[in-house]
Order: structure tokens, then C-alpha cells, then sequence
């Protein structure tokens, strides 16, 4: 799930403009909401082309 | 809610960023009542022009509007005109450098913008942004792009509007330019870009 709505983002506009946000940090939320966007395109695609399945993780035990 | 389709590029020539991208992912969700629809495109002559056209034809938007970057200009520059013509000095990101040659055989030469290029510019200088009319989109993708997205809205008797801008590099690609290069905070960009934007919504 996306760290921003389309809203939220929109309200940092709002507050850019309004001289309420730094351009910095609005600009620091449209980033984070773009690679999340990208990363879930390449899941997509990836899912689509070779049957991506989520990694879930693998458990490792050290034996002393 | 109308669409406007707004395109930026992936970096090209080595480069680490593209302005173009940087400021249309910064673009604000609705300007002038007109859903903002982003998408990143690839820097190559084939899939660059067909990446616009495909979103042109999922999103049917009323107004499209590609960006990209023109190292060296110091000004936002609306395009007048697209040319049937291609001439990389560089290789695109797919490694293809089409020189001296047709852009899509059969086809006119130049294709004009059916953006509001004078006022657009006019708009971006009114709000603060330095900005000027460009005559030659050159003969790179940026060009194919524009070109080739008017040639098909005109070919398909499509009502939507269509038209590229340049914007500079930004300072944080020209810190790290051996030559004097021009730049601009993506800020005003932002600004420029959204200036243009609201007039060509509200024009005709």
C-alpha cells in the first residue's frame, strides 16, 4: 500500500504554495510516492512475465 | 474529470536524473479542473514515442504534454513545431542513433504544436519563470516524441491538444558539468510547467 494518497499529496501541494511546506520536503514526498509507484510496476510486470510470487523469507539456523 | 497526460524522460547520456521527470512527478494532482495523468518515458527513438501514444490511447486525455530536457538553454521553452527528422548525436538508451534520416516515412515534414505556445510561454513569464518560444525541438527522442504524438493525434482526427517543453538542466546536474551550463531549481520549473499548463486549459 502507498505511503501517500493522490490526497495527501495534493494537501503538500497546497502547502507548498501556500509557503507552509518547503519545496524540499514536498518534493521528498512525490519521490518516495514515484519509487513506490516503480517498484510496484516492476512487481507487476515481473508477475506477469515470469510468475513473480512475494519473497517471504527464509529462516537460518546456526548450529554452535 | 477532463485528463491532461503529462510525459517526462529517464535519464540519458549518463546522466543520474532527468529534470523533465523531476518536475512532472512533482506536478500537483488536478490543474484547472483537469486530472493530471503522469508517465515516465524511455529515451529511445522507438519506444519513447510509442510509450506516449499507448498512454494517449488508455487515458484519452484533452490535453497532452510532453517534457524533456535541453541541456545548455537557460530558459522553460515551449516547442513550436516538431520536424520529420532525426539526428542523434548520441545513442539513445537503447543504443540506436539514427542519423540523417526520416523520422516516419510518408509522413509531412514538420507537424506544428496545437498547444498555445505564445501564451503558455507568455503565462510561465507572467508567474516568474524565465521562458521563451522555441523554434527547434532539435533532432534527438525529444523531437520524435513530439512529432510523432502530433503526427498521430492529426492522422486520427483526435481533438486532444499536444505539445512538448523543454526545461534546463538542474544546478544539481550542472555542479557536476565540466563547461558553464545553464540551470534551474526544479521549483521553478514546477512553476513554469503549471503556469503553461493552467493557460493551454483554459484557452479555446
Amino acid at each position: 500500500m502507498a505511503r501517500y494518497t493522490d490526497e495527501e499529496l495534493e494537501e503538500a501541494y497546497e502547502q507548498y504554495r501556500r509557503g507552509e511546506l518547503d519545496f524540499e520536503e514536498y518534493k521528498r514526498m512525490c519521490d518516495e510516492a514515484d519509487r513506490e509507484e516503480a517498484e510496484e510496476n516492476y512487481r507487476r510486470k515481473a508477475a506477469g512475465k515470469h510468475g513473480w510470487k512475494p519473497f517471504v523469507g527464509v529462516g537460518i539456523t546456526f548450529k554452535p | 474529470m477532463e485528463k491532461i497526460l503529462v510525459t517526462g524522460f529517464e535519464p540519458f547520456g549518463g546522466e543520474q536524473t532527468n529534470p523533465s521527470w523531476e518536475v512532472v512527478k512533482a506536478l500537483p494532482q488536478v490543474i484547472a479542473g483537469h486530472a493530471v495523468v503522469r508517465e515516465r518515458i524511455p529515451v529511445s527513438f522507438h519506444r519513447g514515442p510509442a510509450a506516449v501514444l499507448a498512454a494517449i490511447q488508455r487515458e484519452n486525455p484533452s490535453i497532452v504534454l510532453c517534457v524533456g530536457q535541453a541541456g545548455g538553454r537557460a530558459k522553460v521553452t515551449p516547442e513550436f513545431v516538431g520536424i520529420n527528422y532525426a539526428d542523434a548525436r548520441i545513442p539513445d538508451n537503447d543504443g540506436e542513433q539514427p542519423q540523417a534520416t526520416r523520422l516516419l516515412a510518408g509522413a509531412p515534414d514538420a507537424r506544428f504544436s496545437t498547444l498555445p505556445v505564445r501564451a503558455m510561454a507568455q503565462a510561465m513569464v507572467d508567474a516568474g519563470v524565465p521562458a521563451a518560444v522555441s523554434y527547434s525541438a532539435g533532432t534527438y527522442v525529444c523531437n520524435a516524441v513530439l512529432f510523432s504524438v502530433l503526427n498521430a493525434l492529426a492522422a486520427s482526427q483526435s481533438t486532444a491538444r499536444a505539445g512538448f517543453v523543454h526545461v534546463p538542466n538542474s544546478p544539481e546536474q550542472a555542479c557536476h558539468l565540466a563547461k558553464a551550463t545553464p540551470s534551474m531549481p526544479v521549483a521553478l520549473m514546477l512553476q513554469g510547467i503549471v503556469s503553461g499548463l493552467e493557460c493551454a486549459c483554459s484557452w479555446g
